[in-house]
């Protein structure tokens, strides 16, 4: 019985991956960016428009869903982290578009380490989301919330490399500035990813209790 | 000029030919005035819900589409009723033919006091009928249509009367589909049935908009917002709003539409 409803709750899940793995490619691009000093931003914001449809598409959906279906339940748990996981997924793409523009437009001087594995490691992590969102599985989205841990580490290890480049100033003082924006901007994706985890856990429970 | 109504002639959806067209339609029972100028036009399938409180026009416009206010004395009617562009309260309309492409199921099921073979055989056998395998084909594929065949096909000769309330409404609906109708008007069919009874019939109607018209009377805003793709609201006799399900129940236009579909109507 039931069986549009249904229909409509797996839908929602599905669109809540595809909007995570429009993240996923807009980080894989600005990862190459960084890497590469490649210009990625418009292909980023591309990213940044698909993200925002789907957001708008998954918020429609929700709210079929509640004025027609009547969720509740763990229905009405998927449906309220649905909701609020958009958000979350939607700022992704935004400051990946930043980091591009960043990029764009930066001094050139060498990445320092630490910020190419804090790029990696939050990349990871919404790749990890992607994984979470198709499963909505419990260790994956708690593997999530320790890979911030090191994401934050690594921000420590940032800033500590690149005060001494602005300690030389120059050149490489400019660009440290803008290794330090991109840095914190990581900090806040990989911060996004693990609201995505919270909420893939809200759900999951409700599902499992 | 005599109106033309051909047996199952399936006219596609789309606003230039609906189904049902309905225009300035006024019923009165003596005096009182039970409809006032409505205007409708009723897509093939899909599933129309109507809804509103109690006494606000609802039922009686669902019973002017198979003219069952026909039977109701004092009842006087005013207006279109065109069903495949011919109007069906024209002169000559043959009723008893309108009645067979527009089947009805009411609020309490109403089996005939016979077998389960015998309810859906009775109407294809007045309308001649009399071959036993056909028959037996109607009377399999009418019992398979309403997801029913399963729980019955070896309790045929049983009276229907033993079944339960959920499987008497079924059973209802798939004699109403044994004389092959193209419509199917619902009058609070889930109303005297459990919630698991109510579901199958909720599912069964979604199902059967793939090939039928529906038009359903509910009390109950929660099944019209489930299963219908268009929704009028009716009061006082008049149609308040007619449009989208999911637009009257996101954003209903008038304010009387929102008040009962919240609840704070009255």
């Amino acid at each position: 019985m039931r069986k549009q409803y249904d229909e409509q709750l797996l839908q929602i899940k599905d669109m809540l991956k595809e909007m995570c793995e429009v993240d996923a490619e807009a980080m894989c691009l600005i990862e190459r960016a960084l890497l590469s000093h490649e210009d990625v931003s418009v292909a980023v914001r591309e990213c940044e428009r698909a993200a925002d449809e789907k957001e708008r598409e998954i918020e429609r959906l929700c709210m079929r869903i509640i004025v027609r279906q009547q969720p509740v339940a763990h229905d009405l748990a998927l449906i309220t982290s649905a909701v609020k996981m958009v958000t979350d997924l939607e700022r992704i793409t935004d400051q990946a578009a930043d980091i591009a523009d960043i990029l764009k437009g930066a001094a050139y001087c060498d990445v320092p380490n630490s910020l190419s594995e804090m790029m990696t490691a939050a990349r990871k992590m919404v790749e990890r989301c992607v994984c979470a969102l198709d499963t909505f599985s419990l260790d994956e989205a708690r593997a999530i919330r320790r890979a911030d841990d090191v994401v934050d580490g690594l921000f420590v290890a940032v800033k500590r490399e690149l005060a001494g480049m602005v300690d030389e100033g120059g050149e490489g003082g400019e660009c440290a500035m803008d290794m330090l924006m991109i840095a914190k901007y990581l900090e806040r994706i990989g911060d996004h990813a693990v609201n995505v985890a919270e909420w893939i856990v809200f759900a999951a429970r409700a599902e499992q209790e | 000029m005599r109106p033309e109504l051909r047996e199952n002639v399936y006219i596609r959806g789309g606003a230039e030919s609906p189904k049902f067209r309905v225009r300035e339609l006024d019923l009165f029972y003596g005096t009182f005035q039970a409809l006032k100028s409505v205007d409708m036009d009723i897509e093939a399938n899909e599933i129309t819900a109507l809804i509103g409180p109690s006494g606000c026009g609802k039922s009686t416009f669902l019973k002017t589409l198979d003219r069952m206010n026909d039977i109701i004395p004092g009842c006087r009617i005013s207006g279109k009723v065109e069903l495949d562009g011919a109007d069906i309260y024209a002169g000559g309309m043959d009723v008893n033919l309108l009645r067979k492409r527009v089947g009805m199921v009411f609020q309490k099921p109403n089996p005939f006091p016979a077998s389960v073979y015998d309810n859906i055989a009775y109407g294809p056998k007045t309308h001649g009928v009399r071959k036993k395998s056909e028959l037996d084909d109607i009377v399999e594929s009418s019992l398979r249509r309403a997801a029913i065949w399963d729980e019955l096909k070896d309790r045929l000769k049983k009276s229907a009367l033993g079944l339960s309330g959920g499987q008497q409404q079924r059973l209802c609906i798939a004699r109403a589909l044994a004389v092959r109708p193209d419509v199917l008007l619902m009058d609070e069919p889930t109303s005297a049935l459990d919630p698991i009874s109510t579901g199958k019939i909720e599912e069964l109607a979604q199902e059967l908009k793939n090939d039928y018209t529906i038009v359903i009377v509910t009390h109950n805003m929660q099944q019209a917002a489930r299963i219908s793709d268009k929704t009028g609201f009716f009061l006082l006799g008049e149609l308040i709003e007619f449009g989208d399900t999911d637009e009257v129940f996101e954003s209903p236009r008038d304010k009387r539409t929102e008040d009962y579909i919240t609840g704070r109507f009255g």
